[in-house]
């Protein structure tokens, strides 16, 4: 189910230009069913830990870019592709103790509820494809937070900065 | 790569155990009040019963023996070594081992008369996989953080991981 990806490719390196924290944002792009065209967005902190983030291309300047469905019933492919990036660069920094950090992004209509829907789906993958043997998962419900620790890294250090980039990028948004 | 016995009695072993058992305590309450006819078939049945268990003993003695040399070699892994294969073939080995437990259990308490020497093998072979399971859970907890939560994040724990996924995937990191 989440073996098929689409084919990502690298577009651009854009520095923190004057913001206080986090250090570079990498940007990649894939196009999914009917041409739709998806961006992530990793951005990296100290710590060597890092946030995932994606969205429609069409709407990367709407503020419910995060929230937003695309109605393609391409949902499977589409998280699949971008847990496969995430993984990618999770074994890649492996040694350095590369960590990751999401947000489940809560609709408005999910305002009473204990968790954002996605936060409970990425939830699942995360324990379906990242071995808990090998990095530690935490998670902060309250938040919709989902952490991804390399064993490698001081978790500290780790959770300080996570806590820090998602009340940052809660403040951006 | 680990090489360990599959230490289970096979689906024969198994029913042969069961029809000792049953045999056993049937023979058991026919005891008395038997015509001559009864009383040779009965001694026919002891024979047999006899012969099961003559098979089913050397099965249980090398089921034994199996399970404790895995578990001295499992003693002496460190968790970080295993591969994710080999990892989710201990976690599953793990459940069977439980559910193998429990249904010798039942065996093992079933009302009835028994032979003692039988009686006492199967519970040889209990301790050995007890030990076993014992030997796992430490395997497995080896990389735990050990405790419940830690900067305002919830550590999710082996078992909790374990329990939320669904097995026919294999871990891609």
């Amino acid at each position: 189910m989440f073996d098929s990806t689409y084919e990502v490719f690298k577009v651009s390196r854009l520095g923190a230009f004057g913001r206080d924290f986090h250090k570079e944002v990498l940007l990649y792009r894939f196009d999914a069913k009917e041409g739709e065209r998806y961006l992530i967005y990793v951005t990296e902190y100290p710590e060597n830990f890092f946030t995932i983030d994606f969205c429609r291309n069409k709407s990367r300047n709407s503020k419910n870019k995060w929230t937003e469905i695309s109605g393609l019933s391409d949902a499977v492919k589409v998280l699949s592709t971008v847990t496969h990036l995430m993984i990618d660069l999770l074994k890649a920094g492996y040694e350095e103790g590369v960590c990751f950090g999401f947000i489940g992004a809560r609709m408005d209509s999910e305002e009473d509820q204990e968790t954002s829907k996605r936060f409970r789906v990425y939830r699942k993958i995360m324990l379906n494809l990242i071995d808990r043997n090998a990095f530690y998962h935490l998670e902060d419900p309250s938040i919709d937070a989902y952490l991804i620790v390399n064993p490698k890294a001081d978790l500290n250090k780790v959770l300080t900065t996570a806590r820090h980039a998602f009340a940052k990028e809660n403040e951006e948004e | 790569m680990l090489a360990l016995p599959d230490h289970f009695l096979d689906g024969k072993s198994w029913s042969l155990l069961q029809i000792g058992m049953g045999t056993n305590s049937l023979l058991g309450r026919t005891k008395t009040g038997l015509s001559t006819s009864d009383r040779l078939k009965r001694i026919w049945d002891k024979i047999f019963l006899r012969w099961v268990w003559f098979y089913l003993n050397r099965e249980i003695k090398t089921i034994i023996q199996q399970t404790d040399d895995a578990t001295k070699l499992l003693s002496s892994v460190d968790s970080r070594t295993l591969s994710s294969q080999e990892y989710k073939r201990l976690r599953l080995q793990r459940d069977r081992t439980q559910q193998h437990l429990d249904q010798l259990s039942q065996v093992y308490h079933a009302p009835g008369r028994k032979v003692a020497w039988a009686h006492g093998r199967i519970g040889q072979l209990m301790a050995a996989l007890q030990r076993n399971q014992a030997t796992l859970d430490q395997l497995f907890a080896q990389h735990d953080l050990k405790v419940d939560s830690i900067g305002g994040f919830k550590v999710i724990s082996q078992d909790d991981a374990w329990n939320s996924r669904t097995t026919a995937y294999d871990y891609a990191t």
